[in-house]
């Protein structure tokens, strides 16, 4: 008999219950999260989504959270032999509110992640996929929340968590594309050492180059961003940033150029001195 | 006219190519190794405070929000508190900042304040009223906590996070903090002088 496949949602739970019993609880939870598929067949492997469904006014956060806040953390646990691939997050959107950057999403969170069975796992008892949740969302003020899911790989349970081609198709569409599909090129990142930061300069090659309107760096190992100071124009992104010691070294920059409403990954090496 | 605006945007351009990018993009509150800005607050209990009459000591400024979930994390796990404890008792001048703004939600009042912080433990030299932000936005504190550490000098040798554990997760975590105000209290270098901050934005 198949194992009877089930989708856990525990609820918008604290990582501090005691702590924030002196704040407004919500009759609801303020985020809701669930696991869908975009194929009913593990052959070939399939995306995992992870849906969060956000109260309105409240947002989660980006890989990189911006000045404040947390990113999504996400655990699998996976049957033996299996793969996740990296989790992919959509374009965020950028939230400045008192003159701190934050990037998130309101409303709506769409991650995927590839997974890759293991050799002949379509023949085999299906196995359980589970997920370690946790994140912080925040309005005017913040709360930490948990949860933890789990689905059944047997085709009843990948039938009823498959989500329409249309509707993957929607979700696909707010994650960027790569930059040169805009026709735009980058070149070595010109990196200045002024004082104790350093200034980045990623010089842009292409048309539709000066249609950038902004640019959402990625956390950098050994650095940090002062989001205020990021600039673009018609052939060029800068930034300043914060070397954390004297041994911080600064190999590339990567993050999303926005043209328009749609964001292009882009990846910048440091020139080589 | 057209043709005169053109040329002044041109000439701009131009300009700004010749003065490089730091005319262009460099922001934010003090650098590392500069002088820390100046101020004068009043302590929760009603008192002046100025940065400048603490010269000669080893000074820390932690950004606080009681109403922030990492800041009742650090008080909760007793991370601050114990942290507090042994510098102060080691002369260190410790200096709570509150730059929640009165209209927030999260803003507490001096009374409110002072008995929250005495419940949690809290072992500081004075809680600062900045409800305006004037001082927050000197430094350029973005989270609740936000650390700065000032050596004798009035020189700002360290900002950023109080460890690197923003979850709370791990049992090896790095006191940044902690590890600054050991290497400046023995003479040597400090080797993080900056980390990316963690916590609640400041609700300026």
């Amino acid at each position: 008999m198949l194992k009877k496949s089930v989708t856990l949602i525990i609820l918008a739970s604290c990582a501090l219950p005691s702590l924030l019993q002196s704040q407004d609880r919500p009759e609801e939870p303020l985020v809701r999260a669930s696991l869908f598929v975009s194929s009913s067949s593990v052959d070939g492997g399939f995306d995992m989504g992870i849906h969060f469904e956000i109260e309105p006014e409240w947002y989660l956060y980006w890989i990189n959270p911006g000045d404040a806040g947390l990113t999504v953390d996400v655990e699998w646990e996976l049957p033996r032999g299996w793969k996740a691939g990296p989790l992919r997050f959509p374009t965020p959107e950028k939230i400045v509110k008192g003159g701190i950057t934050a990037y998130g999403y309101h409303r709506e969170l769409v991650l995927l992640s590839r997974m890759t069975p293991a050799a002949g796992a379509a023949q085999e008892v299906p196995g359980v996929v589970r997920v370690k949740l946790d994140w912080l969302v925040c309005r005017e003020s913040c709360l930490p929340g948990r949860a933890e899911l789990e689905m059944s790989l047997d085709k009843d349970s990948l039938a009823r968590h498959v989500v329409s081609r249309n509707q993957l198709s929607r979700y696909q569409d707010r994650f960027p594309l790569a930059l040169p599909s805009a026709g735009i090129g980058v070149d070595a990142m010109d990196v200045a050492v002024d004082g104790s930061i350093h200034l980045l300069r990623i010089p842009l090659r292409g048309e539709r180059a000066r249609e950038i309107t902004d640019f959402y760096p990625e956390p950098i190992e050994g650095f940090s961003v002062d989001f205020s100071t990021i600039r673009v124009s018609s052939d060029r992104i800068q930034m300043s940033v914060t070397p954390h010691s004297s041994s911080s070294i600064l190999g590339s920059v990567r993050g999303i150029a926005i043209l328009g409403t749609k964001g292009y990954y882009l990846e910048a090496q440091a020139e080589l001195e | 006219m057209k043709h005169l605006i053109l040329h002044a945007a041109r000439a701009a351009v131009v300009l700004v190519l010749i003065f490089g990018l730091s005319d262009l993009v460099r922001a934010g509150g003090p650098d590392i190794g500069s002088k820390a800005p100046e101020f004068t607050l009043t302590d929760t209990n009603g008192k002046t405070v100025t940065l400048t009459e603490f010269r000669g000591k080893v000074v820390v400024l932690e950004w606080t929000n009681p109403n922030c979930p990492f800041v009742k994390r650090q008080y909760g796990d007793k991370l601050m508190p114990e942290v507090q404890k042994a510098y102060t008792e080691k002369g260190v001048v410790w200096l709570l900042v509150n730059s929640t703004n009165e209209g927030h939600g999260d803003y507490e009042s001096a009374e409110s304040l002072n008995s929250t912080y005495a419940t949690w433990g809290a072992s500081y030299t004075a809680l600062l009223m900045d409800p305006d932000g004037k001082v927050g936005k000197a430094y350029d504190a973005k989270t609740t906590p936000h650390m700065f550490i000032i050596d004798k000098a009035g020189i700002l040798v360290y900002q950023g996070a109080i460890d690197d554990d923003p979850r709370g997760s791990k049992s090896d975590r790095e006191g940044y903090v902690k590890n600054a105000l050991d290497a400046l209290m023995a003479g040597k270098d400090i080797a993080t002088t900056t980390s990316k901050p963690y916590g609640c934005s400041v609700k300026y």
